[in-house]
């Protein structure tokens, strides 16, 4: 199992915490999310998907089921779907899994595919992947009791912690895969959706348009950058490079060889 | 018209949902990496705090206010001038082509760090000798210059000249967390686990260098 403080993003917990005081509903969001909206689900989960087992996908299952021992879950269901876009995102708040898409299977390496999987079992693990789907729930409530502003400024505070979360995820899927460039050239594809592009990219000029973004400072712009709920891919590139570097990333780097 | 309503409108909820959840100004302090966008960024707001407490503190004194709060309030105004300054100037040296201007901003101020930035510009000026006595001292009298990449930087890269790898290891590691793409700070380091011979830690060092595309790489 890792050790949580070997990876986690050094500001993570306070941002919880934060945001963990505007939380409202959560019981009843769980109750309700677990006993109608994931059933509702499980019929097209099974007639519209495939689920990774023994013998469909046998190397997503075993991948999955290698990383969720290390991270002390039990193994969440796999399902592979259809889609021109690549994508592995866990959901759930009782139970989780893990919906990816074929493209991603076809067109990523193994170690990518670690990558990006291993984001996932450490949300899972981590309890992000449990409030993010809460989250989701909430704000549909919020929609409907408050001012349009309220769920904006509900959406931010939880979005600076799942950004957040996402770095720590980074961090996690390099240990996981154990290579930067691996690590990088996944999250290039996520974003850009090509494998072409991803390769036409120069990673120190692409890092250099992360210094562009935070050039860009008005209320206008800030408000757009603190309204996505996953950071910038240059940004996420630096801090993957920081990790690696760092005395921290090293030891855990060197622990997991062992 | 209807434009400038529509624009007005969009900008003030914004800036209601700003201030709703206080969010918006953290976002660039997530990484807090220091490239020219982040400290362009950041010196731009402290300059604008420093004008806005220089015009509190004016308007101070030509309304006369010398009642002992009026005082005592202008004596935290200039507090707080005196740290936004210092801040100022400890983000900004962490540029070469800011030292001198930078030198005359703290002149008369008393910040001790700038004893480092003496080290830094004669280490630019190619005084290796001085700049590592003058740092050294500094480092021996207050132990660290947290939140400095510059520094770090340049005294990891000398105490690696001396041969002093491990020691030099853990300020270029450190100087690296603010700008993780400094292709000088990754090579010296490389370098120094070559001579420690931490392998396991030359080759992530030296795949970092490959992804940035730095071509004397020994992976």
């Amino acid at each position: 199992m890792r050790v949580r403080s070997a990876f986690i993003h050094a500001g993570q917990d306070e941002a919880y915490g934060q945001y963990e005081g505007g939380v409202m509903f959560q019981e009843d969001i769980e109750k309700v999310y677990d006993e109608i909206d994931y059933k509702k689900k499980q019929p097209d989960f099974l007639g519209k998907t495939v689920r990774a087992s023994k013998r469909q996908f046998p190397q997503i299952f075993w991948m999955v089921e290698d990383m969720a021992k290390t991270a002390g879950i039990n193994d969440p269901a796999v399902y592979v779907y259809e889609d021109y876009y690549y994508g592995a995102e866990s959901y759930g708040i009782g139970s989780s899994w893990i919906e990816l898409s074929a493209k991603t299977i076809q067109d990523f390496t193994d170690k990518e595919l670690r990558f990006v999987l291993a984001r996932e079992i450490y949300k899972i693990a981590d309890g992000v992947t449990r409030q993010r789907t809460m989250m989701e729930e909430r704000f549909k409530i919020i929609r409907q009791m408050a001012p349009e502003q309220f769920e904006k400024s509900s959406k931010l505070s939880f979005y600076h912690w799942y950004r957040l979360a996402n770095y720590s995820a980074d961090n996690y899927g390099f240990l996981a895969c154990g290579s930067v460039k691996s690590s990088v050239d996944a999250i290039l594809k996520m974003v850009l959706n090509s494998v072409m592009l991803a390769e036409q990219v120069d990673v120190k000029e692409f890092i250099s348009q992360a210094s562009e973004i935070d050039g860009l400072d008005d209320t206008v712009l800030n408000y757009t950058k603190a309204d996505e709920s996953v950071p910038y891919a240059p940004h996420r590139i630096q801090n993957l490079l920081a990790y690696a570097v760092s005395d921290r990333g090293m030891r855990a780097k060197i622990e997991e060889g062992r | 018209m209807l434009g400038k309503i529509v624009t007005l409108y969009r900008k003030a909820e914004m800036g209601v949902v700003n201030a709703l959840s206080g969010m918006t100004e953290k976002v660039m302090e997530e990484t807090g990496f220091y490239d020219i966008g982040y400290m362009q960024t950041q010196i731009g707001r402290i300059q604008k705090e420093i004008n806005r407490i220089e015009n509190e503190i004016k308007a101070g004194i030509e309304i006369e206010e010398y009642s002992d709060y009026g005082k005592k309030h202008r004596s935290e105004l200039m507090g707080q001038r005196e740290r936004l300054l210092h801040r100022m100037v400890f983000l900004a040296t962490n540029s070469f082509r800011n030292l001198d201007d930078c030198v005359k901003l703290a002149d008369g101020h008393g910040f001790v760090f700038m004893r480092c930035v003496q080290g830094l510009r004669e280490y630019h000026a190619g005084h290796k000798d001085e700049a590592f006595q003058i740092m050294e001292a500094y480092y021996r009298q207050y132990g660290s210059v947290e939140g400095h990449f510059l520094v770090n930087k340049v005294f990891g890269l000398l105490l690696a000249e001396k041969g002093m790898h491990q020691k030099a290891a853990s300020f270029l590691t450190y100087a690296l967390q603010f700008i993780p793409d400094d292709i000088e700070t990754l090579e010296a380091l490389q370098l120094c686990y070559e001579r420690t011979k931490e392998t396991e830690r030359r080759e992530v060092v030296g795949e970092v260098l490959a992804v940035l595309g730095d071509k004397g790489v020994c992976v």
